[in-house]
């Protein structure tokens, strides 16, 4: 019996002691598993830590802050990238009133005012959104050179007339125009008492290289076969805090530009400020056809003692 | 007689030809002895190289390419020994004030950022050591601090410079204070530049008239106008609640006639409704005549 018992007990053993060793490897199994597994857990979220803390860009958010955003913590919207930034174009930037002012007793038709805005707005040569006129009032009266752009009316008949809300006017007082949504009816062009408005007759420049392109309202770019196109104040400029295309390509000084509700302008050349109601006061500032009612937001000073002597454009 | 007056004429003549081939971009000896009062350091020549490439590679070209713009008078190419061996203060003067066509750098580039353009630049010179602020501290002389407060019964900002010498702070006296305003593309000085007082002191009238944000604040700014370089450039800066507060609406806030159909002119608004209006009322009233006749009918 006992030898049988002993027996038993030894037969029992190993299978008692396997079962014990069996769990025991499980446990010891389930342990490293969770170990290991901690482990790789932890390491792929130091991993991503890592990569989520090594590259950071700087980002400007639709209500013009700087921020700092982590590579990996970006996503790119679904939404449409054209879409947006048509949204954003039709707000203006708040609290501005933006205003030029046109010293012609300075300009001496270098005309970079016109290839700045052409580079810019991915215009032909023949196109413009800036020209510089050859203007002589009376017979007797000396010839000047008059640049001229959209006057940017606070009261802009172009947009009275749009039948599609395509071209409009912003709180800070850019008139722009929504390539997307212009139907080409030139009724805008014909409204416009100052000829600012071109039309995209035939293909524009570069057209293959920019197709495909999403379409930048505050710049109007790609520009659209068949839609029309103006000055736009540069709005993109200055939505960054910059002096608009010509202002800042103007080599004679012949550009102020700023914001009315601050009383400020900023000459594009020399970059000095001054009091823009000063400005007007003190040189006898007009605008250009005022009976109209348009109440344009660009102003001339008279080519008075004028810097440079005429020459004719020879282009 | 005559021979000494043919060689009077003929010196006269070369020495006039001297200065027409020399058309005078001459740098006042004060300026040339002018410094930058910190060691160039990597961060600066970085810095210089941005804005080197933003404002004077259209012109200049790459340094050591030699591909600047072909345009007379020739702009050079600045890596070059004669641009090398000028002093830095030469470099800050051209900088500054400019030569048509060169564009003038006082109101595009602060001090700082013209020296780091500098810095930048003087990389590409050979065997150039940069003089030691610390050394030629005592040369170049005054430190300034400056302060801003705002009088309210003389309606003055009132400007305090303070030197700080060996023997500690002392008002400052003759430094000549220029006072801007902050404004959107740059800053605007106001009225012209005043000299402090024996006691430090310089007042600025302060226009009662210009506009600040919706709660009157203005970014006031202040610093010493010193072009010879014998001060060091002190600036300080403050927001002031003394402007008048501005706070116009938006210009699509009015009602117009150009505006959208939310913002359209109320008379225009009420003709619309009312032309509707009568439109149905005449449809309704003929469909309703109409239904009346063939009730007669039938009856």
């Amino acid at each position: 019996m006992d030898e049988n018992t002993v027996n038993k007990k030894d037969e029992q053993d190993p299978s008692q002691s396997s079962r014990r060793n069996f769990l025991k490897n499980i446990g010891l199994l389930g342990a490293g598993v969770a170990a290991g597994a901690g482990a790789l857990y932890s390491g792929d979220i130091f991993e991503k830590k890592k990569a989520a803390t090594g590259e950071s860009k700087v980002l400007l958010t639709q209500d013009n802050r700087l921020v700092e955003v982590d590579s990996l913590e970006m996503k790119a919207l679904a939404k449409n990238p054209t879409k947006l930034m048509l949204e954003k174009g039709r707000e203006g930037i708040e609290g501005r009133r933006w205003v030029m002012v046109i010293d012609l007793s300075k300009c001496r038709n270098a005309r970079r005012c016109i290839a700045a805005c052409q580079d810019a707005h991915q215009l032909k040569p023949e196109q413009y959104h800036m020209n510089t006129l050859q203007m002589q009032d009376a017979p007797g009266t000396s010839p000047y050179h008059m640049p001229k752009n959209c006057q940017h009316c606070d009261n802009p008949p172009c947009v009275a007339v749009c039948p599609v809300d395509a071209t409009y006017k912003r709180g800070d007082g850019i008139v722009l125009i929504d390539n997307e949504r212009c139907i080409g009816c030139r009724f805008c062009m014909a409204a416009c008492p100052y000829s600012a408005r071109i039309f995209q007759w035939t293909s524009p420049k570069d057209a293959d290289k920019h197709a495909g392109e999403a379409y930048n309202v505050e710049l109007n770019v790609p520009q659209k076969l068949g839609t029309i196109s103006k000055c736009l104040f540069s709005a993109d400029r200055c939505r960054e805090g910059k002096l608009p295309y010509c202002v800042s390509a103007c080599p004679n000084g012949v550009y102020y530009f700023g914001d009315e509700n601050e009383d400020g302008v900023t000459n594009g050349t020399t970059k000095e400020t001054v009091r823009l109601s000063k400005l007007l006061r003190d040189n006898g500032a007009y605008q250009l056809m005022p009976e109209l009612g348009t109440k344009p937001r660009v102003y001339y000073l008279p080519p008075k003692n004028r810097l440079f002597p005429f020459e004719p454009s020879t282009d | 007689m005559k021979r000494l007056f043919y060689i009077i004429l003929l010196v006269v003549i070369s020495s006039l030809r001297v200065e027409a081939q020399n058309p005078g971009w001459i740098v006042p000896d004060d300026q040339k002895a002018k410094i930058c009062l910190v060691k160039f350091t990597p961060d600066m020549l970085k810095q210089g190289e941005a804005l080197y490439m933003k404002n004077c590679q259209s012109c200049h070209g790459i340094p050591t390419k030699k591909n600047f713009a072909a345009i007379s008078p020739t702009p050079g190419d600045l890596s070059e020994p004669k641009v090398g061996t000028q002093k830095d203060g030469e470099l800050f003067f051209r900088i500054t004030t400019g030569k048509a066509p060169m564009p003038e750098f006082r109101n595009i580039l602060t001090e700082d950022e013209r020296w780091s353009v500098i810095s930048f630049l003087r990389s590409f010179h050979k065997g150039y050591f940069q003089p030691d602020p610390e050394k030629m501290a005592g040369s170049i002389g005054k430190r300034i601090k400056l302060a801003m407060t705002y009088d309210t019964v003389k309606k003055k900002i009132m400007i305090k410079a303070i030197e700080l010498t060996k023997e500690g702070p002392q008002p400052a006296k003759g430094a000549e204070i220029i006072v801007f305003v902050q404004r959107y593309f740059g800053n605007m000085q106001l009225t012209d530049t005043k000299r402090t007082s024996e006691n430090g002191f310089a007042g600025f009238d302060w226009p009662q008239d210009l506009p600040g944000d919706k709660n009157g604040n203005v970014i006031l700014g202040a610093r010493v106008n010193d072009p010879a370089g014998k001060m060091q450039e002190a600036v300080v800066k403050d927001t002031l609640a003394i402007g008048v507060p501005t706070n116009k609406p938006a210009l699509t806030d009015t009602r117009a006639m150009w505006s959208t159909r939310d913002k359209a002119p109320v008379w225009m608004i009420l003709t619309y409704t009312l032309a509707v209006i009568v439109v149905w009322y005449f449809i309704i009233f003929i469909i309703l005549s109409v239904l009346d006749m063939r009730k007669i009918k039938q009856a």
